[in-house]
């Protein structure tokens, strides 16, 4: 019988087991709404438009006219008599509307333009009775400097002005944020600190720090401060002095927008709700948010409306009323929020685009489609959307039993895909004729835009792409034409003693193979399919040579600080975005000024790098080093990298309507924007793309330092006429598009590391590379 | 009918008894009196003992690994990962006793991810209603094959068979075509109804069914019991063994299913545990691996329990002469 | 309680009572389902039918057309299948698989089935050996990946030794890795199953060949062997329906295009289906059911034949 009692001790240890991770499951689901899906990143989320066609209720959006020179600084203040105000400090204009944000009176506060017109780092806060708080730092005409401490005007709404200084802890310290509550109380930020001032005291007292300082933003909530830094929500209560960061959900949807690159416009929900429940405005849309609840519930879907354009940033948001909203973006537009119970959940006819990724020249041409069609709604499919268990290929699979069922997308985002397999077997759409009509129309840059001709068609359309350069001192890049020739140069330099770490930036064998296979790829398979053994021996040796080279005066402890650095890099961007800060010329150039690598080697991704790319050469020539650049060759020559892709499917439910899309996003208007993710391929576009735009982008003096203290100067310019003119001329000479197969493209990393660090031989490696090739080519 | 009933209450007893009778250690020494026999006997033993323990080390090691490794801080889980995604940092390197022993990743899953609820939660419903259904659509078709003799039983039997081993890929597309157009795409119910028409706990129940003697069968019938109180009453309960084995590694199966829902549901938020495992990286290690010991659990809970019943069922169903 | 003795005499292990009776009762019930029976295979059938059979029969058409045009083209896809160089590899080494790891399966749980029987910790090796079934896969490729990779653990223990270490992923090595993930992850389940086999031997019959004067060997190959013959059939069965899932932890470690050795069908119809070949996939899976028919048939009847 002691048997049986050995039965039974088992499974009751585990019943009870079972049963308390029941209960805390049970705990959990009380907790967590229906809703838990919508904690996820709402930017793109794949919505389930299966029930949206019979679903009614929309944010209707429409834009209010704001009158000449409203530029859109200044918050959205609600006034005390109900009417709606915006105090504009750069201009000293104080704008009243009575009747909800349709017209606007301008009045200019006589009693401040003095200052506003003289002064710098205005900042400013309208209260709800009228009363008026400015910051300034006066300009020192001899000394060419900025007035330390800071100044401040309070001017009542009757009139009354009070100069007063504070002297904040922080001697040359500016406010950057003021924001008035309610009650009265004045609250406002530098850098890192939250302070409340006391204007009739004419003192100041210190609530908190915050950790990070990234787009800071405030708004009142009942006696609470809400301040955002980007990271966290900071709700602090000035009454009790309690503060409070502990609204995970909250934190976690700020962190997701950060990393998508949104802005985020914040207020206080009105009547029964205020105190408890908070609104915010992001690319997503506008959310609602009950403090310290579980839930992000999204009121407005940010895909609809403007709230979705890239190049808006929200800036400040006020409810009217339950279901109205104004918000002001950043550009000095205003648009008004209407629900609409009657309205349908979205517009009748649809529009799908899928990829695998995120693309913002997309997501600007839905913006723009959108206003141009208001009746169709377009909707971005993301495969990738969240990390779990589904692979590339997983989604791949999924993308295609869709299309093979005939429910699938209009558009295609072909990045990553099979494009050679889908144009086999008749998936995308030709689209000569449309491509021949659109040039009547617009001018291209066509050895880009047809790069993917093939003999029965056209299929697919780049958007945007990159240009990889090689760029250095006249010296070091003599002779670099292709690998062969860079693979000798870089050991040539490596050897010759200047060198303090890496010649090309790469540290690890990963990092150098990443950026060598784009340029390599398309050599390695002969022209009648079958796997070159030679070019991957070539490739393999070469690259091994420069491995080599670059480890050579490389201390195992610099190596670790490199790594610690990529991985904070990978944490605070994403994927993509630290890709490019990896790669970019504007990384690689100011590295190699800090003489931290000989030669820049990267990709162009945009005008910043571009412009980093000829402050560098200026800064060069102005020390009497001839520096300059070329376009990186490495087995293929002349590549350019397309970052979007896009082809129509030949069974698109409205093919008309796609063509209409694909137009749009080759137009001047969507092109013209220089959204960090290549070069536009409309030539007209090409020309507002290289202007120098107004916000952000001034020129500016960096002074860097390395770790010997070297200081080096950097005078970072706008490129001149002359400069883009190179550009254009060097994106003409482009020709190939570089055709990653990325569906093998991990297989052969991995084995070419292995190669590199001396795993295996070089032998070993190209007969498993040739082995993998010739399976993927006779499937 | 109270004759068949009285009957089947005896015939449950012999067998019971046959099973008490199998189950007494019948010490050797009883048949063997000699004390050279008895030392051989040990070592034999102790060979068995430590040749099981030796194998039981490659066996048991991955699963140790993964218990001590969620209770790993998580900066520790960093260094000990770092070379598996990045191929040059040096070799790996594995402590079984952690330095900073956590329970953060148990913490902070359980009680401050939603979604992990939403994805257990799912999975239990999928898998249940799945068992269920295949108890109620399965058990009686392999009654109807192990009890009843038709034309063209056996070729359906082996059509049956066949179609349990094809892999998913293959009919993935038909399938899909077909859920989508009685409009269950993207609902669970497109992963629960194939699974629960699985001939696979057809296969297993029918070998048990097997066992049960034609005579007893015939007796009742001929005593005027229906085909249905015969299956309910005779059938299930000594078929028993082969049903709740069927039903455990039905479980085990279905737990760790990826390949239907990755294909059939779109919307994440209906997706089972298996595949909200994220591929491990290293910012979420802890956190995986800690979902992965609470995957663990009901499954070895699932599998002990019905152990038992498993064994006294199939060897109770084993008469001999 | 006389009469089911006599029954019971009668009764042998494969369910078929003695030929006299057959007849006698084919007299009384004439072969076809009544209506009662019926209902018990009824929803199963129409299930199956629906959400099996179609969807195969619907790929059995595939099989005959062309990709996306549907149109009719014969057998060609079938002799694609076979002159292509990766279907032949897939084959082959799926086949060197299921031919390698099954019997090793069987005849190493068998071993240690054994062992664990006349062993006193009965349950708590079955538990150790059962654990890693219930390992989720996604773990498992963590795990895999830390031992088996070029410097993992696998490759330190090793060099500890004095061995070279091999590289366990891009070499042919790689089946290994296969064969091995498959057995540990079945070891526990086969060993159960032979357990229970093994009780249901008849203790008497062991007794009276012991009496006989049988070693411990004669009498496990003459006497228990035989009578676990059904249960090898079942074994079989299962141990091969396992053996497809070694696809899911393969394709995770070692992803789309892994060493040559390590390529099974199954990474062949999922980068088919990536690449939009449906005709070869319906073609290649018609051949594999076919296949399938064939063997079980075969050994259904091997099985039956020797009761």
């Amino acid at each position: 019988m002691q048997q049986k009692k050995k039965h039974y001790i088992y499974p009751r240890f585990l019943v009870c087991l079972l049963l308390f991770f029941s209960v805390s499951g049970l705990m959990g689901c009380g907790n967590s709404n229906k809703e838990t899906g919508s904690t996820g990143s709402n930017i793109s989320k794949d919505e389930n438009t299966n029930n949206h066609a019979t679903a009614k209720g929309r944010y209707m959006e429409t834009q209010l006219s704001t009158p000449d020179g409203f530029e859109g600084t200044g918050s959205l203040v609600q006034m005390s008599d109900g009417s709606l105000g915006i105090f504009d400090y750069q201009n000293g204009i104080k704008y009243i509307s009575t009747d909800g944000g349709n017209d606007w009176s301008c009045e200019e506060v006589t009693a401040l333009s003095g200052i506003i017109q003289s002064c710098n780092d205005l900042d400013g806060a309208m209260a709800p009775d009228g009363s008026i708080f400015l910051s300034y730092t006066m300009w020192n005409e001899s000394t060419a400097e900025k007035l330390y401490p800071e100044k401040y005007v309070y001017l009542t709404a009757d009139g009354t002005k009070q100069d007063f200084e504070l002297g904040l802890e922080d001697y040359k310290t500016c406010l950057t944020q003021e924001i008035f509550s309610p009650d009265g109380h004045l609250f406002a930020t530098t850098d890192y600190k939250v302070y409340e001032i006391d204007v009739w005291n004419q003192s100041y007292k210190l609530l908190f720090e915050t950790e990070h300082m990234d787009g800071l933003s405030m708004c009142t909530s009942g006696t609470q401060l809400v301040v955002l830094d980007g990271t966290f929500v900071y709700f602090y209560d000035y009454e009790s002095g309690q503060l409070n960061s502990e609204d995970t959900v909250l934190n976690t949807f700020v962190a997701e927008q950060r990393v998508a690159g949104s802005g985020i416009a914040l207020c206080n929900a009105i009547g029964e709700k205020a105190g408890s429940s908070l609104y915010l405005a992001s690319r997503g849309g506008i959310y609602h948010h009950i403090i310290d609840g579980s839930v992000m519930e999204q009121l407005a879907d940010g895909n609809l409306n403007t709230l979705g354009d890239p190049t808006r940033t929200p800036i400040s948001l006020l409810p009217l009323a339950e279901d109205t909203f104004l918000i002001l973006y950043q550009n000095g537009e205003l648009y008004s929020y209407v629900y609409d119970p009657n309205a349908s959940a979205v517009p009748e006819e649809q529009l799908t685009i899928y990829g695998l990724n995120d693309n913002e020249t997309v997501r600007r041409a839905i913006s723009v489609f959108r206003r141009e069609h208001p009746e169709v709604f377009v909707r971005f499919e993301i495969g990738l959307a969240d990390e779990n268990g589904m692979t590339a290929d997983d989604a791949i699979r999924n993308l295609n039993t869709r299309l093979l069922a005939g429910e699938g997308p209009d558009l295609l985002l072909l990045d990553g895909m099979p494009i050679d397999s889908y144009v086999e077997k008749g998936i995308l759409a030709d689209l000569t004729s449309q491509v021949a009509e659109w040039k009547t129309n617009n001018d291209f840059f066509e050895n880009i835009l047809q790069a993917y001709q093939q003999r029965n068609g056209l299929f697919a359309l780049p958007i945007r792409y990159e240009i990889p350069i090689i760029a250095g001192t006249e010296m070091d890049l003599k002779g670099i034409r292709d690998l062969n020739s860079l693979a000798e140069a870089v050991e040539r330099i490596a050897d010759s003693g200047q060198v303090k770490w890496t010649v090309l930036g790469t540290y690890t064998a990963e990092t150098l193979l990443e950026k060598l296979y784009p340029l390599c790829a398309d050599a390695w398979i002969t022209a009648d399919n079958r796997p070159d053994e030679a070019a991957l021996r070539e490739f393999l040796n070469d690259a091994r040579q420069i491995y080599s080279a670059e480890q050579k005066n490389l201390s195992e402890e610099r190596k670790q600080r490199y790594a610690r650095y990529m991985d904070m890099v990978y944490e605070f961007y994403s994927v993509q975005e630290a890709q490019r800060v990896q790669l970019g010329m504007d990384t690689q150039t100011q590295d190699q000024l800090l003489k931290e690598q000989i030669l820049a080697a990267g990709y162009l991704y945009s005008m910043r790098d571009y412009r980093t790319l000829v402050s560098v050469r200026n800064e060069y020539r102005n020390n009497a080093r001839d520096y300059r650049f070329q376009v990186w060759n490495g087995q293929t020559s002349n590549l350019f990298v397309p970052t979007g892709v896009v082809g129509v499917c030949a069974n698109a439910r409205n093919p008309e309507t796609a063509e209409a899309f694909l137009e749009t996003l080759l137009q001047k208007e969507v092109q013209k924007v220089d959204l960090n993710d290549g070069f536009p391929i409309n030539r007209e576009a090409f020309e507002a793309f290289t202007a120098q735009p107004s916000i952000g982008n001034d020129d500016y003096s960096l002074g860097m330092s390395n770790e010997d203290g070297e200081l080096v100067g950097l005078e970072v310019k706008w490129p001149n006429t002359e400069e883009k003119e190179e550009l254009r001329h060097l994106i003409d000479s482009l020709t190939t598009p570089v055709q990653t197969n990325q569906q093998i493209k991990e297989a052969i990393l991995s084995a070419g590391e292995k190669a590199l660090t001396g795993e295996k031989s070089i032998e070993e490696s190209v007969d498993e590379i040739v082995q993998k090739i010739s399976l993927q080519l006779s499937e | 009918m109270n004759v068949f009933f009285l009957n089947i209450q005896k015939f449950k007893q012999t067998i019971k008894q046959e099973w008490n009778d199998n189950m007494k250690i019948i010490p050797i020494s009883t048949v063997h009196h000699k004390a050279w026999f008895r030392i051989r006997t040990f070592f034999r033993r102790l060979s068995c003992n430590i040749t099981l323990g030796i194998l039981a080390i490659p066996v048991f090691l991955p699963v140790m690994m993964v218990m001590c490794a969620s209770i790993k801080s998580g900066n520790e889980l960093t260094t000990l990962l770092a070379p598996v995604v990045n191929s040059g940092a040096g070799e790996i390197q594995w402590n079984f006793f952690s330095l900073y022993p956590t329970g953060g990743h148990f913490f902070r899953l359980l009680f401050y991810t939603p979604e992990f609820f939403t994805v257990f939660w799912n999975s239990m419903k999928i898998v249940f209603l799945i068992l269920l259904g295949q108890l109620f659509i399965g058990i009686p078709a392999a009654w109807a094959f192990a009890a009843f003799r038709f034309r063209g039983k056996n070729i359906l039997f082996l059509l049956y068979l066949c179609l349990m081993l094809l892999p998913f890929q293959v009919t993935m597309l038909p399938s899909y075509v077909m859920l989508n157009s009685i409009h269950l795409m993207n609902t669970q119910a497109a992963v629960i109804l194939p699974a629960v028409f699985s001939t696979f706990p057809v296969f297993l129940t029918y070998r048990s069914f097997c066992e049960i003697p034609q005579e007893l069968l015939e007796a009742a019938r001929m005593d005027g019991a229906g085909e249905g109180s015969i299956f309910l009453a005779l059938g299930l309960p000594l078929g028993s063994g082969g049903i709740l084995s069927a039903l455990v590694l039905g479980f085990l199966d279905y737990w760790n299913m990826m390949e239907q829902p990755l294909a059939f549901l779109q919307d994440k938020t209906l997706w089972p545990l298996s595949l909200y495992l994220p591929e491990i990286d290293i910012a979420h290690a802890g956190r995986a691996l800690a979902a992965s010991v609470i995957t663990l659990i009901p499954a070895t809970f699932v599998f002990a329990l019905g152990q038992d019943y498993l064994e006294q069922g199939i060897a109770a169903s084993g008469i001999k002469e | 309680m006389k009469s089911y003795r006599k029954f019971r005499c009668n009764y042998r292990s494969n369910g078929n009572p003695p030929r006299s009776d057959r007849t006698h009762r084919s007299k009384i019930y004439n072969g076809r389902l009544s209506q009662s029976r019926a209902l018990f295979l009824l929803p199963s059938l129409t299930g199956v039918s629906v959400f099996v059979l179609f969807p195969f029969g619907d790929v059995a058409k595939r099989s005959f057309q062309t990709a996306m045009t549907k149109k009719f083209c014969g057998i060609a896809n079938y002799t694609t299948i076979f002159h292509n160089q990766a279907f032949l590899l897939a084959v082959t080494n799926t086949a060197r698989f299921v031919v390698v790891g099954i019997p090793l399966l069987l005849v190493l749980s068998l071993l240690l089935a054994l062992m664990i029987d006349g062993s006193p910790f009965v349950q708590g090796w079955k538990s150790v050996y059962l654990f890693p079934m219930a390992i989720p896969t996604a773990t498992m490729v963590l795990i895999w990946k830390l031992l088996f990779s070029g410097n993992g653990l696998l490759n330190g223990l090793l060099r500890k030794r004095g061995v070279p270490p091999t590289d366990w992923l891009g070499s042919d090595a790689s089946f290994v890795v296969l064969v091995f993930s498959y057995l540990w992850k079945n070891m526990g389940y086969t060993i159960v199953l032979w357990m229970t086999g093994l009780r249901s031997v008849s203790v008497e019959r062991k007794e009276a060949a012991k009496v006989d004067g049988a070693s411990r060997l004669q009498c496990f190959l003459y006497v228990v062997l035989p009578e676990l013959t059904p249960m090898v059939f079942t074994i079989t069965v299962l141990s091969f329906l396992n053996s497809f899932k070694v696809f899911r932890e393969a394709y995770l470690v070692a992803g789309a295009y892994p060493q040559q050795k390590m390529y099974l069908l199954q990474h062949l119809f999922n980068n088919w289906f990536t690449n939009l070949e449906m005709d070869k996939i319906a073609a290649a899976g018609v051949c594999i059911a076919a296949v399938f028919l064939i063997g079980v048939f075969a050994l259904q009847r091997l099985w039956d034949r020797q009761e």
